[in-house]
């Protein structure tokens, strides 16, 4: 019987009805497992630093220390699609790295603790050196399709509940925020509002302002759950984003200038070629 | 020839990635009775010998993927594990989970094989009359353990799987089985009063 076995593979091989696979299909295949590799932990950990970006963009950071109310609507400023599909990335990552003995050889909780931890502590990190910033600003800048919707849809979640900018007016009841996208905002203060940096707020001050409640129709009074003053790193970002913010304002005030002296060109040129020559009426 | 037989299986596989047919042949006479004897128990099936052959020519495809500074013996067990697993599925008779909680949390790591030989042999004993009835996870870590002999390391890097998940499933396979041989004693000759 041993024999039957052994001859019948060395007559497949033989005849060439079995081959051996190259090296060179075997490298490939790794090559391209790697490859894959990478980028799909690429993308995780991508997905997760827009949220560093944003919540430091925004400084929603700071709803976390406006108590366990403001801790709440912290958690609930996540996009959760967004920490759903970064986690997704890394757990098709995770399930893949296990195919190598440096993913199979621990417990799947010692690689998921340490996956999580590099992908947190790479992106503190990363956030801390500024790369990260200068990327996604970078990122935002191209507006690649995919990539604008996923920045709008964790900006879309944090404008709720939090807004920021100077105090125009302090008012019997809280005080006038002018926020950079909403423009003048009430902003409401009860005995339940924490105040982490001193309730002792002057005009002209910058601010942010964790949301508890949108009062008015579109956002334009809100009571706050927190007040916390901008440190001057903040300010300078702030700024800096107001300046960009105007900039591309005027770029696009005046890219409509020019489109209307177009149009208006154009009109008369039409008008011109309409009205038949002084020769032809002769 | 019988400097081929003097050859380790490492050195033989090299051979036969440098392209000596015949040197395949040694190593189908060395593993043949393993494979055999790991597709019986594991599968339970008449087509033991199909499948054996179907493994040795997955072999000679992938030989070249194998790598000679390491051990041989999990490779190539590796290859069966992967074959003996696509039939089950293909099968479709039993289930097969695609996540293993025991592989979640880690377990502190049991030294390899620490039973004492009375307690092995009686082991081997059950798995003769109730392999059949216990689940493919713990059926297959107890033929590579018991029947094969495979280390611990050597079974965790076949089923690509931690070292101390092995031991934990080697544990729960001998309490199912054991289990499965007290219901058939107490069906055969009663409960003990």
């Amino acid at each position: 019987m041993g024999d039957q076995i052994k001859e019948k593979i060395l007559e497949k091989i033989k005849s060439g009805e079995i081959k051996m696979h190259s090296r060179t299909y075997f490298l490939i295949h790794t090559v391209l497992l790697i490859f894959s590799l990478i980028i799909i932990f690429f993308v995780g950990w991508f997905l997760i630093s827009i949220l560093f970006f944003l919540f430091n963009k925004t400084g929603a950071w700071h709803l976390s220390i406006f108590g366990i109310k403001g801790f709440l609507v912290f958690l609930s400023s996540f996009s959760w699609i967004i920490i759903i599909s970064g986690l997704a990335f890394l757990v098709i990552f995770e399930v893949m790295l296990r195919k190598f003995p440096i993913g199979y050889r621990s417990s799947l909780l010692y690689s998921v603790i340490f996956l999580l931890a590099v992908v947190l502590i790479g992106n503190t990190t990363i956030h801390a050196t500024g790369l990260n910033n200068k990327l996604h600003n970078f990122l935002q800048k191209k507006k690649i399709p995919v990539v604008e919707k996923i920045y709008e849809l964790q900006g879309e979640f944090l404008k709720k509940n939090m807004v920021s900018g100077y105090i125009e007016e302090i008012t019997p009841d809280g005080f006038i925020l002018n926020d950079s996208e909403k423009g003048s905002v009430k902003v409401k203060t009860n005995s339940s509002t924490k105040f982490p940096s001193g309730d002792d707020l002057k005009i002209g001050e910058e601010v942010y302002v964790g949301v508890g409640k949108t009062d008015g129709g579109k956002g334009e009074e809100v009571t706050a759950l927190g007040v916390e003053k901008m440190d001057e790193e903040e300010i300078k970002e702030q700024k800096k984003r107001e300046d960009e913010k105007n900039e591309k304002r005027e770029l696009e005030k005046l890219k409509g200038e020019v489109r209307g002296l177009e149009r208006h060109k154009s009109e008369e040129r039409d008008e011109e070629q309409k009205q038949p020559s002084g020769s032809e009426r002769d | 020839m019988e400097e081929l037989n003097s050859l380790t299986d490492e050195q033989v596989a090299k051979k036969v990635q440098q392209g000596d047919v015949e040197s395949f042949g040694i190593l189908v006479e060395r593993y043949e009775a393993k494979m055999l004897r790991y597709a019986r128990r594991f599968l339970f099936t008449d087509t033991a010998e199909d499948m054996a052959q179907e493994v040795f020519l997955k072999v000679y495809q992938n030989i070249k993927s194998y790598n000679p500074q390491m051990r041989f013996n999990p490779w190539i067990y590796r290859i069966a594990h992967n074959e003996f697993i696509n039939k089950i599925k293909k099968n479709g008779r039993e289930e097969l989970s695609f996540f293993d909680p025991d592989t979640l949390f880690p377990h502190p790591v049991s030294s390899d094989n620490p039973e004492k030989d009375t307690d092995r042999e009686l082991t081997k004993k059950m798995l003769d009359k109730y392999l059949d009835k216990i689940g493919v996870k713990y059926r297959e870590v107890l033929v590579l353990n018991y029947l094969e002999e495979l280390s611990y390391k050597e079974i965790a890097d076949v089923l690509k799987i931690p070292v101390s998940t092995v031991g934990v499933r080697i544990k729960r396979a001998k309490e199912a089985i054991q289990k499965v041989s007290k219901l058939f004693m107490e069906e055969t000759y009663g409960r003990p009063n």
